[in-house]
């Protein structure tokens, strides 16, 4: 690769206009070391120039009365006066490699691990398949194999991949249902025999038509699921949790049931309708409606944060500890229990894997707080450090 | 007027904007050049950090902080820049670009650097120098280049790739590179 190239290259990749094509090329140009040394040296005068310039360019003044104007307007949101620290402590980025590889940032502290054991190993995938005609499957821990419902649909199962159904031509008339459940410590994804994807979060539940027949595709959920709908106008699709019932046509979208009282539809793409038995809402991407039996709101959330349990990351911004610690509950099938109830109001930003012990994420919560947490079996206690 | 940490806190903690002005002080520029890290836009970066007090009076101009300040206003820019890249990016060479640490050069040290940067331009043809100048300290794209200079795209990239080239041989500049930390 010659200079120009190879400098062309280093500019784009720092303004993130490299196509996967190029950075593939770049990758394994990188792979001999002298041209890791120039690239290594470019970039380096590339980068400082830039924070030279960047120095340079501020304008303190200009920047200040933006601020102030901003904050004037602000009023204060009123809460208790409670302690707390805010740091976050680890951030996943995306790593481009045909898989998806995360990297991790965490804070480069020795912190002690006495009263919280790396024992707790994380969730996998894993899920209990339940026929129409009540026996039941197990699902993961490299399971596989094909199985074949009265009505002809053939349902194909392995360790890596969804669970998928294949509707027969000769599938009957008489709608036959499936459930899944994904217990805590599990997740699990299938596809549904219309193409419909659904990725199950832990401690969930889908009961679905082995093949959809009439007019609608319906299926109940308990828990959490992120669909990606195949787009059929003729057939709407229902997802009903509860009183909350979302009607879709082809789209992607995050449902939060955990919380028998109200219920969390997110819509990243497409468009649905979210109804309760009183009213009925359309999203737009973007947008989330929370809907308990007696009332439907919408607001705006950053969908990245909500579906970020898809791709394998905890994320969590303004969140309590006693929301964060129901998901990690739930995912490392653990209890947690608050000896100091306050505890339950301290409020984080970050994300971490989701794949790593349970220390590795008790761990940083502790840094930032005063805390601490005891594992007792399947127990963890909150406490007041000090 | 220099207040120490705790006296910050107390302002801020009582709704006083100089308790923010201090800290905005302090530590505005060295986070917009910690942001460049991540973003390779001075627009970009300064609004990050922006954003970044903003939000920080929103939570503490009525609540408690512990902790440092420092800690917490990187970690939060840092924050924000990756939640950014990940809407847009799709790799990175982690393994060779470590993110630094949360050093502080001061305006004695930059002032230095860009003395050191501005000798080794001035050993570059006309054309060059004007290229890597308004690139890397004016933020211009490749095309706002070429049309400012009235030249055409490829002829910027073939100045930019000459005045890196030239610079990466000066021994003042691997001096100025070591400074930054950057490793």
């Amino acid at each position: 690769m010659n200079e120009e190239k190879l400098v062309d290259y280093i500019y784009r990749y720092c303004k993130h206009e490299l196509s996967d094509k190029e950075y593939t090329e770049l990758n394994s140009w990188l792979e001999k070391d002298i041209n890791r040394y120039k690239f290594e040296d470019y970039l380096k005068l590339y980068k400082n120039g830039r924070k030279i310039g960047c120095w340079r360019a501020v304008n303190e003044t200009v920047a200040w009365n933006r601020i102030s104007d901003r904050i004037s307007h602000v009023s204060p949101v009123k809460s208790p006066r409670i302690k707390f620290w805010w740091r976050y402590a680890a951030v996943v980025v995306c790593v481009l490699g045909i898989g998806l590889a995360f990297y991790h940032l965490a804070e480069d502290k020795t912190t002690d691990l006495g009263d919280v054991t790396t024992q707790i190993a994380p969730g996998s995938r894993k899920a209990v398949l339940h026929l129409s005609n009540g026996s039941e499957v197990a699902l993961g821990n490299g399971a596989s194999g094909v199985l074949t419902e009265k009505n002809g649909v053939k349902i194909n199962y392995a360790e890596e991949a969804s669970l998928t159904y294949e509707t027969a031509e000769s599938a009957g008339e008489e709608m036959v249902y499936n459930k899944i459940v994904v217990p805590r410590g599990g997740e699990y994804s299938l596809i549904l025999a219309d193409g419909s994807e659904v990725y199950l979060n832990a401690e969930s539940e889908l009961t679905y038509p082995v093949a959809f027949k009439g007019k609608e595709r319906k299926v109940t959920l308990k828990g959490e699921a992120f669909f990606k709908v195949k787009k059929d106008q003729k057939h709407p699709f229902i997802v009903q949790s509860n009183y909350n019932k979302i009607e879709v046509v082809g789209t992607q979208f995050n449902v939060s049931a955990y919380n028998e009282k109200y219920i969390k539809t997110t819509l990243v793409e497409g468009a649905v309708k979210v109804a309760n038995d009183k009213e009925m809402q359309l999203l737009k991407p973007g947008e989330q409606a929370i809907c308990s039996s007696n009332s439907l709101e919408v607001k705006n959330v950053d969908t990245q944060i909500v579906i970020a349990w898809v791709q394998g990351v905890f994320e969590f911004e303004n969140m309590k500890l006693k929301e964060i610690t129901e998901q990690l509950g739930r995912w490392y099938d653990v209890e947690f229990v608050f000896v100091n109830p306050e505890l339950e109001e301290i409020i984080y930003t970050g994300a971490v894997t989701r794949y790593h012990d349970l220390g590795f994420a008790l761990n940083l919560l502790k840094e930032l707080s005063d805390l601490q947490f005891i594992l007792e079996g399947k127990l963890v206690k909150v406490v007041k450090r000090k | 007027m220099k207040y120490r940490e705790d006296q910050i806190l107390d302002l801020i903690n009582s709704g006083n904007h100089e308790g923010l002005k201090c800290l905005f002080d302090s530590y505005y520029k060295p986070l917009c050049v910690f942001a460049m890290n991540f973003l390779d836009s001075f627009e970009e970066a300064e609004d990050v950090v922006q954003d970044v007090f903003v939000k920080f009076w929103e939570q503490f101009s009525c609540r408690h902080f512990e902790g440092s300040f420092k800690a917490y206003l990187f970690s939060s820019v840092q924050y924000a820049c990756v939640r950014e890249l990940k809407k847009r990016i799709k790799y990175n060479f982690q393994s060779l670009e470590c993110l630094t640490d949360h050093a502080i050069n001061t305006e004695e040290d930059f002032t230095a650097e860009y003395q050191k940067l501005y000798t080794e331009l001035s050993h570059l043809p006309k054309q060059c120098r004007k290229v890597f100048e308004l690139i890397v300290l004016h933020d211009m794209k490749y095309k706002e280049v070429a049309d400012f200079l009235g030249i055409s795209v490829n002829t910027v990239k073939t100045h930019f790739a000459r005045a890196l080239k030239q610079l990466r041989g000066s021994l003042d500049l691997l001096v100025l590179i070591l400074l930054f930390n950057f490793s």
